[in-house]
Formats: structure tokens, sequence, C-alpha cells
């Protein structure tokens, strides 16, 4: 029986907007195992952030329930929360995902740093990351001096330095072209592949649909479909 | 302890993501530091000046009486052996000089006229060193050496007395045993120290003239003491307190002597916390915006920052070291040009004399020297930091409650 990272049974999220109430997620159920390459894909709108929002442990639904490698998010302060992030979560952004004031090393040591690794030991970690994702030579690039898929890179090199039990990504290939879409999905595959991260990824991009080993697509806040492919 | 170290480095770099800003914020800041510095330092050379020519006039650094002197001015409460004090604190540490006198209220007379005067036997030739008495003469001359019934007297009492260099004018006043003594002196000079007090009432004899028209032997009522500098008065009349303790005297500093002393102290008081409230008014205003700016443009970053799992204590942290750091670029560039300019016009002086008319108060010179004092600095540096602080706390404590999911929208 295969290992369960997320268990969310039942998650509702509504927002008020105006007068009208949206659902944007209307009971949803889903399990996700460790090791797995979803993607959440759905019309815009059907509440694919929201939902990665819960798992991110971003943002809590009214109601319903939520574990992530055993541990109970919605039970959590939002400063076990942030802690919970720091050593179980990865992210990936549309855009603006790294930290403009720092270079790619710092970016991906960063992370390393507020989980208490030494200077020595962190530096080396993220250069061999940056070098994991293709961007040996980039290290002292700052954010303004690389382009957006490079940019992607040193997320996903940042992300996966933490050793994470999970990486969220949303609209991760948004902002690209479709060859470094491509190259970017690709390299997310190899990584599950390699390390055994899992990944959720939310997205309408048909690349990355078309890399989906489970493909999970919603609809007005529910879940229409599960496919393992 | 190198976690510590990413919030200076991530706000110094922020601070130069915008170099323009950054250099106009500190401009400010530095012009404004500058200004109340240099400010602060003509207040302070201007208060150390008032108190020189006040506390030098007469009265001196620090008196010594026989205990209870000052309170009843009684000839009868004298210091029988001046000689053996005077051995005793002339060769402490922070004393400049010290003088014998005999202070009595008495009355004078000239031919055609009385009035009522205070009368100092002094040294002549040790009492020029002391205080600025000798400075002040008008016409005539300071109590010659060796003419033992000379006088000196202060023009406004001269004028009521009717009388000029070379008359005759009789003292009298009341001896310890209580009988009436007089003698007489003769005018050798008139003091104008434009000090009401002074120039209408005071006359001014050889000590030793004094001690034998009043028939006090060796006895004086008064010992009075320079000090090298005006920070070493406290702590030197507390020295002096320690070591004549048990003899029945009175130590006493200039402020103790006279009450309109303490006003001045009141005074320079008040204009300091204005001072140090104004540094906190402009640290505030400089850089509260500037702070609040660059943290409105950096709410996605605040959002990713805290996703990755920087707590709001971190947030915290961060953005009131930037704001600490802007206030530090610029109030070192203020210290450096206000410290400067207080260092510079120390030494030339601030000739005021154009302005004449404010400055007839007595005991103002026209010419005002800035004085940087370490004190002023250090409490100046402190209104800015602190100012910094809550300049810093605002924007700091708004980016620390910000929701990551919301902030990550913007
Ligand atoms: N903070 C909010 N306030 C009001 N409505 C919101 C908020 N966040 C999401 N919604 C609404 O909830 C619904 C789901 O939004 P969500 O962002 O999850 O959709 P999505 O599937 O990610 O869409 P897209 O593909 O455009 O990113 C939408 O109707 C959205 O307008
Ligand atoms: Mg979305």
């Amino acid at each position: 029986m295969a290992d369960i990272l997320i268990q969310a049974a039942a998650l509702h999220k509504s927002y008020a907007s105006g007068d009208a109430v949206v659902k944007a997620l209307d009971g949803v159920d889903l399990v996700v195992e460790r090791g797995a390459f979803v993607v959440l894909s759905g019309r815009s709108g059907s509440g694919k952030t929201t939902l990665l929002n819960m798992f991110g442990a971003l943002d809590r639904p009214d109601c319903g329930t939520l574990t992530l490698a055993g541990q109970d998010l919605l039970a959590m302060s939002a400063a076990e929360r942030a802690r919970f992030r720091l050593r179980h979560l990865g992210f990936v952004f549309q855009a603006y995902n790294l930290i403009r004031v720092l270079n790619a090393r710092e970016n991906v040591a960063y992370v390393l740093q507020l989980q208490g690794m030494d200077k020595k030991q962190r530096f080396a970690s993220a250069d061999r990351w940056l070098a994991a994702v293709g961007l040996a030579g980039f290290e002292q690039r700052r954010p303004d001096q690389m382009s957006g898929g490079q940019q992607q890179r040193v997320a996903v090199a940042r992300a996966l330095a933490a050793a994470p039990d999970l990486i969220l990504a949303d609209e991760p290939t948004a902002n690209l072209d479709s060859h470094n879409g491509e190259s970017l999905i690709a390299l997310m595959e190899r990584l599950n592949r390699e390390e055994g991260t899992t990944f959720v990824i939310a997205s309408h991009d048909p690349t990355v649909i078309a890399a989906a080993r489970t493909l999970v697509t919603m609809q007005d806040g529910r879940i229409e479909a599960v496919n393992h492919l | 302890m190198d976690h510590l170290m990413v919030y200076p480095v991530l706000g110094w770099r922020n601070l130069w993501q915008h170099p323009m800003r950054t250099l106009l914020t500190t401009a400010a800041l530095a012009v404004g530091i500058a200004a109340l510095t240099f400010l602060s330092a003509m207040d302070d050379g201007w208060l150390q000046q008032i108190k020189t020519n006040f506390a030098l006039t007469v009265t001196g650094h620090i008196q010594i009486h026989a205990e209870g002197f000052e309170d009843s001015q009684k000839l009868a409460l004298n210091m029988k052996d001046p000689d053996r004090i005077m051995t005793d604190i002339s060769n402490m540490a922070a004393v400049q000089g010290v003088t014998r006198r005999i202070r009595v209220s008495g009355l004078a007379s000239s031919a055609g006229a009385n009035a009522g005067a205070l009368v100092y036997g002094v040294e002549p030739v040790a009492e020029q060193q002391m205080s600025r008495l000798a400075t002040f003469i008008s016409s005539g001359s300071w109590l010659p050496e060796g003419d033992v019934r000379a006088a000196v007297l202060g023009d406004g009492l001269a004028n009521k007395l009717n009388i000029g260099i070379g008359d005759k004018l009789v003292l009298m006043a009341a001896v310890p045993g209580g009988d009436i003594a007089s003698e007489v002196f003769r005018v050798r000079g008139l003091v104008h120290s434009g000090v009401m007090e002074v120039d209408d009432l005071i006359v001014i004899v050889p000590l030793g003239m004094a001690q034998k028209w009043l028939g006090m032997g060796n006895a004086v009522t008064d010992i009075v003491i320079r000090a090298t500098s005006f920070d070493a008065v406290t702590p030197l009349a507390e020295r002096l307190r320690e070591r004549l303790h048990d003899r029945h005297l009175e130590v006493l500093r200039w402020i103790d002597i006279d009450p309109m002393a303490e006003q001045w102290a009141d005074f320079a008081d008040a204009y300091t916390w204005i001072v140090l409230a104004v540094v906190i008014v402009v640290v505030l205003a400089e850089v509260l915006n500037t702070m609040l700016m660059s943290m409105h443009e950096r709410m996605h970053e605040f959002g990713l920052m805290g996703a990755l799992g920087v707590t709001s204590r971190q947030m915290f942290a961060m953005m009131v070291w930037e704001t600490m750091l802007l206030v530090l670029i610029g109030g070192a560039a203020g210290f450096l040009l206000g410290g400067g300019l207080a260092l510079w016009y120390g030494e030339q002086g601030i000739d005021l004399s154009r302005f004449a008319i404010a400055f007839s108060f007595m005991y103002m010179d026209p010419v005002i020297h800035p004085l940087l004092r370490p004190e002023s600095v250090f409490r100046i540096l402190g209104a800015a930091l602190f100012g910094a602080m809550i300049a810093g706390l605002i924007p700091a404590w708004k980016a620390s409650r910000l929701e990551p999911v919301m902030a990550l929208r913007e």
C-alpha cells in the first residue's frame, strides 16, 4: 500500500465578492500519494489556486479536513504553519519567485539558512542544485539578470534544495515560451523520478497536462475527474 | 549567529534598489541632523558662555564658607584659619585657582551721600585670576599692589555717592562682636559689568585692610575656587565635601549660591528636549514615508517570503534593520556635517554683534563659540535611532501581519 502524503476531505471555501458568494472550493476530496506527479487542471476560476494554497498551508478551508505528511494542517497556528512550510514544502509560483536583491545562489541558500544550515554547506548545496537544474555558472546572477525560464529554474532548485515532502507549483510555465515551458516541466519530471519528490502542479498548459501522471480535473470548485496515466 | 546577518544585508541591498530615493532621503536626513547638531552646539556654547560669565563675574565655581554663612551672611560665621584649608585643597585635581575673600554688607558714604554697599575684601593679585571683576574696569585702575586703602567700586554706586577717581570713601559695617566699625578708603577705579547688582552695589577693597577694619585678624568668609572646567565643578565639590567634612564648613557650587542659575539649567534642559523632539519628528517625517513606499512595492516579495516560511518576526526584523540603516547613513552624514561646522565655528566664533540689541542681555558676549559636547551628540544620535525605530515599526508591523496568500495576489 502506497504511502499517503496528502489527504483532503470535504474541503469548502467561499469568498464573498460583492453581494454574491463564490464557492471557490465546494467539497473537495483528494488523496495524493508520496512520489506522485499530479497536475490540477480546469478552467480559469475552477479553484486550482485555492486548493493549492490549502495544500501549501497558506490558506485555510471554511470546513473539511486536511492532513499532510501525517500532520493536521488545520490545527496549526500561523507560526506553526510557517515552520511547516519551511520544513516540508517547496513553492514555485507563476512569476516573481525570487527575492530580487539576492543572487541565484543566495536565493537558494536563503531557505537553507532559515532551516539553520551553516554558510559553507548551504552555498555548496545551492551550487549543486543550480547545476542540477542546468544553471551552473549563473550562481552570481540577480533575478533581473536572468530570463523568466532561468528564474523559474532557480525557484525549482530552491524548492528542491530544502528537501521538502511536496513541491507545489502554480502555473509555473504561464510566463514562459513553449520551449522554456517544456524544458521546465521536463526538469520537474526528471527530479520527481530521480529524487522521488512529490509534485502538485496547477496548470492549464497542454504541455504540463501531457506530462501528468495523475491528472485532476476541476470545475466550479469540485473535482470532476481523477485520471492515473 | 550568521542567520542574524541576513537582515542587515537584505536591508542594505533593498535600500540601494532605489538609489535616488535612498540618496534623497538620506540627504534630507543629513541636513536635518546637521542643522540640529549645529543648533545644539550653538546652544551648548552659548550656555557655557553665559554660565562662565555668570559664575566668574563674581561668584567663582565653588565657595567654601563656615557652616551657615551663606544663609545668614553673618560675619561671625567665618573661617579662622583659611591658610590651612587653602593648602589642603590647592593641589587637588581640577582646582585651577583658590582665593580668599571677606564679604560683608555695609554702608558707603561720601562727602554728601550714603548708600548700601556689598563690600568684598579680596587678594588684589589672586583675584584677577579668579573672577572677571578686574576686566570690568571702566575708568581708573584695579586695586594697585601695596595701596592698602585703595577701593574699586561699581560705577552705579559711584554715581549715587557722586564720587570719582581719587575721592575719599568711608565704609561702615557691623563687626563680628556687634559693634559698628568704619574705615576710610580712596577710590582708584570704577567697574562697569552690565550687571545691575554688581554695578550699583559693589565695593572692592584689599583683603588685609578689610580684616583690619573689621577686626577679623586672619579670618575670611569665603574661600573661592575656580575649577579647570564646568564639568569638573560638581565632582570637585563632592570631593571637597569629603575632604573637609567634620570641619563645620559648607561647600557650595555657583548654582547653589545663585538661584538664577537654576533657571538657566532648567531652560537648557527644556531646550534640549525640544531639540530631541524635533530630531525624532525629522527622522519620522523623512523615513516613514520612504519605508512605507518601499514596503508597498514589495508586497509580493513579502508574500513570497512568507510562503517560504519566513516568520512575521523575521519579516519585522528585516524592516527595522532597513530603517535603521537608512537613518544611520543619513545620521552619520548629518553628524559629520553638523559636527564639522560646530568645530569650525567653535574655533572661529560666530559674530552676532550686528544684532547687538538682542544681546544687551547681561551675561552674553556678541561672539558665540559653538561647543560640541559628547553628551549632546549622543543624545541626538539616540533620538535619531529612536525615531528610526518608530518609523521602522509601522511598516515592519504591517509587513509582519501580511497574509502570504493576499500578498502573493498583489
Ligand atoms: N481572495 C479572493 N476573494 C474573492 N474571490 C476569490 C479570492 N480568491 C479566489 N477567488 C475566487 O474563487 C474562485 C477560484 O479562484 P482560483 O484562483 O482558485 O481559480 P483558478 O482555478 O486558480 O483560476 P486561474 O486558472 O485563473 O488561476 C474564482 O472565482 C475566484 O474569483
Ligand atoms: Mg490560479
